[in-house]
């Protein structure tokens, strides 16, 4: 190889890198943390309108205390709900082999990507109004109302449904893959020794599969916290921390809202870097000294496992199905279902104007917001993914091929994690007329928005397809054939990932078409479907709320499919 | 009353047929092999004993108990796994005392049997070490000692040994023996190795393709193996195709290719009839070359191999059949590669079989 060309190849990769980190940066990483250089550098701003306002002293950080130990509270007991009901579904996805587990799976993974704003509409009509539960049991009315708390715990039932089926898939699909690593001669081994089920699963699987739960639980925490789009539609007059950032950015009271933004983005990392951490570590940690301190209650413990493993045999799998029936399939079931006896009429009262017809095309004209909507979403969706394909395909290969590419790799999750309306401020802060003041809220700030989560999406499917299959070798053999490092990924590595990178795509603009929260914040005047959703909420609007969120959840069922189908070998 | 015991015991996985309607019996005490080559459904056996799956037709007994149906954490037998399966989590001493411990067994006597297991297999100082400490020895050691802790009467061993060096193995092997027969067990080992259970085994069972092709003890299976398979699986064997070209009362006269005969002292075959006859290489003795006569065959020599004691000579008969025979390296007659000779056959020491339908290669197979 001639000199020259060889300093002109490593010019030419330098300077890709460069420009793929520098995007990275500037449509990624910047938006996410912005919102908190910004607590630091308006510092005064913040501090005199939180903490020492003039009118009402310190009343803004109380009412931030307030949402926040709320949005903990929820968080806490979604988590731990989930942790009940989570594990025996992840233990039977990873171990048993039976009919229809492909399907558990699916709907396991649909409140991933469907439009929170829809699901929060279908559970609110599923357990609050006649059409749902309330009416299929035989009641004239909903099973519940929109304010009622759970007792004891005190947290409004709705929004623990939405965060338990939204979080749910977190728990499940991260403790399912570690129990997937493990292998399952440790669960034989006890079982030849005398230990029923459930004992073994204490005594071996537990400890064993500690990190993946610790994660999981993490994960879902975190997530609980940063829960926007569903939780704005069956919220009613509770607040929680992300509610709370959309109200204060429509009140103009940026600076609390940017503070508590801030703070729940420092959350969120401080959450997820001790698990990338506790993921990477292969070693694990010797619980050696077994119970022995539990010797007393040993004995009792294990004389109930035997009861319960060998009597109550299904009971375990039998209810975390039913709560994840209830959970996801009932509402969106229900929601689909209800659009024809609304179609006209009201099929309760008989009146025209609760039909859907006459809520899309009469005075209020929802139809033409709802076309309007449906354009920019898929609008948004569209741009946005590609864009973000453009810049996640780059890094994909950054990632595998230098060894920063793991801490790259785990900043890429806080996206994905940060409360999205906190992202949305952020991006708002950044972008908007009050930061480099280049983009008016609108469109084309949603675009920008959406980039930000796009990229994880797109990333994680395409690493994962990267590293399940032989790629890396195929490189390597094109390269002793001559080839470049650029023309192997060309030419090789970019047709062998093309499912992997097509199912992240895919990924990508389903949830960008779904998501709420960050683009309540950012839109201006633009609606997309999910926003749309909400303010038809708002105004009482049902019918016409029921028909976009079924036809946007429709949509997003057939768009997963696709995933599925792809994805599945 | 025997220990275990199958009766007509069936396995499918979808189409595959793993265990083919398998009677067998081990009897109090014995150490008993399943031996075989891979995918024979030796190992689908012991699980089914173990309850680890269950049988799609048939009936297992342990001791009295018929345990079909009946969860492995009740069937209380001992299973030492390929992979040693220690909980990584837990060290030695937890281990050993999880199955006690699991069957809320009273503290005296949980330490008593942990410790005097751990001392019968040498591990009694390491009591503190975590799997990943101990050596591949160590650690099939400590299965074991945790498998006996769960005070069982049967123990089953899959493929215990598979995953050690040769040394360790040969010399683990007899600790197996000797620590089964001290403590009275009864034994179901399972390997592919015919020389591991040659030299451990009471009685082996030769399984393949699902079915037992032959059951009975080292000597027997060497001295006198039923099927072809078995003369080749166990230790080794020249084969023969011929037809039988004269029969009568006390012996046959079988005729190999090339008009080469051989008499033989089986006689249960009629005129004609195509047969297969094996002989093992210690029983091919060395001649100088002489005319063809029966039992009396020549040849030449091709190869030479050193094996220690023993030297093998690969020889070429005259109808272009190949022969194998081992000679202590003390004999007196010695050849040359390349020299003529000749190999003689002791009609006692000859095996018979009908022609196999499928063809020899076909009947021999190990797969």
């Amino acid at each position: 190889m001639p000199p020259d060309g060889f300093e002109k190849r490593t010019i030419i990769t330098k300077t890709a890198l460069f420009a793929v980190l520098a995007s990275f940066l500037v449509f990624v990483l910047m938006p996410t943390i912005y919102i908190v250089s910004f607590t630091f550098t308006r510092w005064e701003e913040i501090y005199s309108e939180v903490f020492a306002n003039p009118i009402i002293a310190s009343e803004n950080w109380f009412q931030i205390q307030r949402v926040l130990l709320f949005s903990f509270r929820i968080a806490l007991f979604t988590i731990a709900f989930d942790f009940i009901f989570g594990i025996p579904l992840a233990y039977l996805l990873a171990r048993k082999r039976f009919l229809g587990k492909g399907i558990l799976e699916d709907i396991i993974t649909l409140p991933l990507v469907i439009p929170t704003s829809g699901f929060g509409f279908a559970t609110l009509i599923t357990w609050t109004t006649v059409s749902g539960l309330g009416g299929i049991l035989g009641f004239k009315s909903g099973l519940l109302n929109l304010a009622d708390r759970i007792p004891l715990i005190n947290i409004p039932f709705l929004i623990f449904a939405v965060h338990v089926g939204l979080t749910l898939p977190y728990v499940v699909l991260t403790i399912r893959a570690k129990l997937q690593e493990l292998d399952p001669v440790f669960e034989v081994a006890s079982r030849t020794l005398g230990a029923v089920s459930l004992t073994t699963f204490r005594r071996i699987v537990f400890p064993l599969a500690l990190p993946g739960i610790f994660s999981g639980l993490v994960l879902a925490f975190a997530r609980s916290l940063g829960e926007t789009g569903a939780t704005m539609v069956v919220a009613g007059v509770s607040t929680t921390a992300s509610i709370a950032i959309v109200r204060w950015v429509f009140e103009f009271k940026f600076a609390t809202a940017s503070f508590l933004g801030c703070l729940l983005v420092v959350i969120a990392w401080a959450l997820i870097l001790p698990v990338e951490i506790l993921l990477r570590r292969k070693r694990r940690l010797p619980i050696s000294r077994s119970p022995l301190q539990t010797i007393g209650i040993e004995g009792q413990l294990l004389s109930m496992e035997k009861f319960v493993s060998r009597r109550l045999h299904y009971v375990k799998e039998v209810a975390s199905m039913t709560v994840i029936v209830l959970a996801v399939v009932v509402p969106i079931v229900i929601v689909l279902n209800s659009i024809f006896p609304y179609w006209f009429r009201d099929p309760y009262t008989g009146r025209f104007e609760g039909g859907v017809i006459y809520q899309l095309f009469g005075p209020s004209n929802y139809f033409g917001a709802l076309s309007r909507a449906t354009l920019t979403s898929f609008a948004v969706a569209a741009v946005s993914t590609y864009i973000a394909a453009c810049l996640a395909i780059p890094l994909v290969y950054v990632i595998e091929r230098y060894r920063f590419g793991t801490i790259i790799r785990s900043i890429l999750k806080i996206p994905l994690i940060v409360p999205t309306s906190a992202l949305g401020l952020s991006v708002l802060l950044l972008w908007g007329p009050r930061g480099l003041g280049m983009v008016n809220p609108g469109i084309w700030l949603i675009i920008l928005t959406h980039i930000v989560f796009s990229v994880p999406v797109i990333v994680e499917p395409t690493i994962a397809a990267y590293e399940g299959s032989e790629i890396q070798s195929y490189e390597e053999s094109a390269r002793t054939l001559g080839a470049t490092s650029y023309d192997a990924a060309e030419t090789i590595s970019l047709p062998l990932l093309k499912r992997g990178i097509l199912a992240g795509v895919i990924l990508s603009f389903t949830h960008s078409l779904g998501e709420t929260g960050a683009t309540f914040i950012v839109m201006g005047s633009d609606l997309t479907v999910p926003t749309l959703v909400v303010n038809m909420v708002e105004a009482l609007a049902i019918p016409a709320a029921l028909f976009s969120s079924a036809y946007l959840i429709a949509i997003s069922l057939v768009l997963l499919a696709v995933f599925r189908f792809l994805t599945r070998r | 009353m025997p220990d275990v015991r199958l009766i007509n015991v069936t396995k499918t996985f979808g189409k595959i047929i793993a265990v083919d309607h398998v009677s067998l019996q081990v009897s109090d005490r014995e150490y008993v092999t399943l031996l075989g080559p891979s995918g024979c459904g030796k190992t689908t056996t012991l699980r089914l004993i173990a309850g680890l799956a269950e049988p799609d037709e048939g009936e297992i007994y342990i001791g009295d108990r018929l345990v079909t149906g009946l969860p492995p954490e009740d069937r209380e037998v001992g299973f030492v796994f390929q992979n040693y399966a220690l909980f990584p989590h837990m060290n030695l001493w937890d281990n050993t005392t999880y199955g006690p411990r699991v069957k809320a067994w009273e503290e005296e006597r949980t330490k008593r049997i942990a410790n005097e297991m751990l001392g019968l297999v040498r591990l009694a100082e390491r009591k503190d070490a975590f799997p990943h400490e101990l050596s591949g020895g160590m650690q099939q050691r400590a299965g074991l000692a945790r498998a006996l802790s769960a005070g069982t009467n049967l123990l089953l061993l899959d493929e215990p040994l598979g995953a050690l060096d040769a040394r360790i193995r040969t010399q683990l092997r007899y600790e197996l023996r000797r620590l089964v027969k001290d403590l009275g067990l009864t034994a179901i080992h399972v390997t592919h190795d015919q020389e591991e259970a040659m030299t451990i085994s009471d009685k082996i069972v030769v399984m393949r393709r699902g079915a037992i092709e032959q059951t009975g003890t080292p000597e027997q299976l060497y001295l006198a193996p039923k099927t072809p398979f078995i003369a080749n699986f166990i230790g080794e064997s020249n084969f023969f195709e011929g037809s039988i070209a004269k029969a009568s009362r006390d012996a046959s006269i079988v005729e190999l290719r090339g008009g080469l005969l051989i008499e033989v002292n089986s006689i249960e075959w009629k005129e004609g009839e195509r047969v297969i006859i094996a002989v093992r290489p210690e029983n091919i003795k060395l001649e100088p070359h002489a005319p063809a006569d029966l039992n009396f065959l020549p040849g030449l020599v091709e190869r030479i191999r050193f094996i220690g004691g023993i030297l093998r000579y690969e020889i070429r008969l005259v109808n272009d059949d190949a022969v194998t025979s081992r000679v202590p390296i003390e004999a007196e007659k010695k050849f040359e590669v390349g020299e003529k000779m000749a190999v003689t056959l002791d009609s006692a020491k000859i095996h018979v079989y009908q022609y196999p339908r499928e063809g020899l290669r076909e009947a021999i197979k190990v797969e």
